[in-house]
C-alpha cells in the first residue's frame, strides 16, 4: 500500500522518517516532493510590514485594559461570575493537587484530554447550526450575554496561561469550564430556538 | 518574509526588556513586529482584524513579559502568544457564524481556481487566502511555522484528526487551485498528480 497523505505530511515536515516503501516507491517519493515543494512555496511567500508607532499603541492598549480591569473588580454586577470563577479554579486546584505533578518534559508536549477537545468542537458545532432566534425573553438573554461573558473570560485566561506556573493543569481546567458553559450556551439557545417558533 | 527563527535579540536586550526598559521593549517590538503582522495576516483575512490582534498580542509580551523564563527564545515567546490570540478569534462566537457560511459553498462566491486555474503570478498567495480560515490556520501552522497537529488542535479545541483532515483538504485544494501541469522552478512539478490510496 502506497503511504497516505498524513504520513507524507509527517516527513515533510520533519517529523518522520521516509520507510522503506516510499524510498523505493517512485509514485509516494513523487508526492513527498510535491508536498515539500508547496511547503517550499508557502514559506516562501512575501509578508507584511506591521507600520510604525505599534509600541505606543500597544502601552495605550494595556492601560485601557489594566483600568478596565480595575473597574470591573468591585462592580456589583461582576462580583457574582468572578466568584464562580473564583470557585470553579479552586475547585480545579483541588482536584489538580490530588494528581501526581507532571515533569517539564510531558509539560511542554502537553495537549489537552482528546475527549475533551472533542466535546467541546461537538458543542460549537451544535451551537453553530442553531437557527438565531428573533423573539426571546429578556431573562435568557442575560443569561446568554453572562455565557458569552464568561467564555471570553475563559478565551482570555487561555490565552495568558502558557505564561503561568502550572501551565498545563491550569489550562485543562478552563478547557472543563469552556465545555460546561459551551453546553449550558447550546442548551439555553436550543430553548431560545423552541420558544421563538 | 520575516521568519521568528531568523530574529535575533541579544541576551542584554532580553534581560533589559523583562525589566520593562522601554529602549529594550522597542527593540524587541521593532525586532518581532514585521513577522507577527506576516503571521497574524496569514491566520485572519481582514486587516481591520488583524491590526487590532497585532495591538493585543503586544499589549499581552508588555504585561507579561516578566514572567518569561527564557526555556524557548523570545521571538518563539512572542509567536505563541499571537498564535494564541489569533486562534482565540476564530473560535470567538461571532467567527463561528462565517464558519457557517464558509461550510456552505452555495451560498458564497466562487473561489479563484475551483473551477479553473489561476492565473496571475500571485497564484499561490490568492489561493491560499481564498481558503476557509481554520483551513487556512492549519496549513500556515503545520506547513511554515512547523505546529504539531496536536499543537494546532489544542489551540483551536478541536480534534488531532480535524487538523489533519483539514491540512489534507487544504493542500487538495491548493493543488487544484494552482493546477497540475503548472511549471515549477526545478523543472519536475508538472507531471500529473496521482492518487495515492491511504494505507
Amino acid at each position: 500500500m502506497h503511504a497516505g497523505f498524513d504520513e507524507l505530511s509527517a516527513m515533510a515536515a520533519g517529523q518522520a522518517q521516509p520507510g522503506l516503501h516510499v524510498a523505493g516507491c517512485p509514485i509516494c517519493r513523487e508526492e513527498l516532493r510535491r508536498i515539500r515543494a508547496l511547503r517550499r512555496r508557502l514559506g516562501g511567500l512575501p509578508g507584511w510590514h506591521a507600520g510604525t508607532g505599534g509600541l505606543e499603541q500597544a502601552e495605550s492598549r494595556l492601560r485601557e485594559r489594566l483600568a478596565r480591569r480595575r473597574s470591573a473588580r468591585w462592580t456589583p454586577r461582576r462580583a457574582l461570575p468572578l466568584a464562580a470563577g473564583v470557585l470553579a479554579l479552586v475547585a480545579a486546584a483541588i482536584v489538580v493537587a490530588g494528581r501526581p505533578p507532571r515533569d517539564a518534559a510531558s509539560a511542554a508536549d502537553w495537549v489537552p484530554d482528546r475527549a475533551l477537545v472533542a466535546e467541546n468542537a461537538r458543542l460549537e458545532a451544535l451551537l453553530a447550526v442553531l437557527p438565531e432566534s428573533r423573539r426571546t425573553r429578556l431573562s435568557s438573554a442575560y443569561t446568554v450575554a453572562a455565557l458569552e461573558q464568561r467564555l471570553a473570560w475563559v478565551d482570555d485566561r487561555l490565552t495568558a496561561v502558557t505564561l503561568e506556573p502550572h501551565a498545563p493543569e491550569v489550562e485543562e481546567s478552563l478547557w472543563k469550564e469552556r465545555v460546561t458553559l459551551m453546553n449550558s450556551l447550546v442548551q439555553v439557545e436550543y430553548a431560545r430556538t423552541l420558544a421563538s417558533r | 518574509m520575516a521568519r521568528f527563527t531568523d530574529i535575533e535579540i541579544d541576551e542584554g536586550t532580553v534581560a533589559a526588556a523583562r525589566a520593562g526598559h522601554p529602549e529594550a521593549l522597542g527593540v524587541v517590538h521593532s525586532a518581532c513586529a514585521d513577522a507577527v503582522y506576516t503571521l497574524i495576516r496569514r491566520l485572519v483575512r481582514r486587516p481591520a482584524v488583524a491590526e487590532d490582534l497585532l495591538q493585543e498580542t503586544f499589549a499581552d509580551v508588555l504585561e507579561h513579559i516578566g514572567d518569561f523564563e527564557g526555556r524557548a527564545p523570545l521571538p518563539m515567546w512572542v509567536r505563541a502568544i499571537a498564535v494564541r490570540r489569533s486562534l482565540m478569534y476564530l473560535r470567538s462566537p461571532w467567527h463561528r457564524s462565517l464558519d457557517w457560511l464558509e461550510a456552505r459553498p452555495e451560498v458564497l462566491p466562487s473561489v479563484p481556481g475551483e473551477s479553473g486555474r489561476v492565473e496571475s503570478g500571485r497564484d499561490l498567495e490568492t489561493a491560499l487566502m481564498a481558503l476557509p480560515a481554520l483551513t487556512r490556520a492549519v496549513i500556515w501552522l503545520h506547513d511554515v511555522e512547523g505546529y504539531t497537529h496536536g499543537e494546532i488542535a489544542a489551540g483551536l479545541g478541536r480534534s488531532v484528526g480535524f487538523s489533519k483532515s483539514q491540512l489534507s483538504r487544504g493542500h487538495a485544494r491548493l493543488r487544484r487551485a494552482l493546477g497540475a501541469g503548472r511549471p515549477e522552478a526545478d523543472g519536475q512539478e508538472d507531471e500529473a498528480c496521482t492518487p495515492v490510496s491511504t494505507s
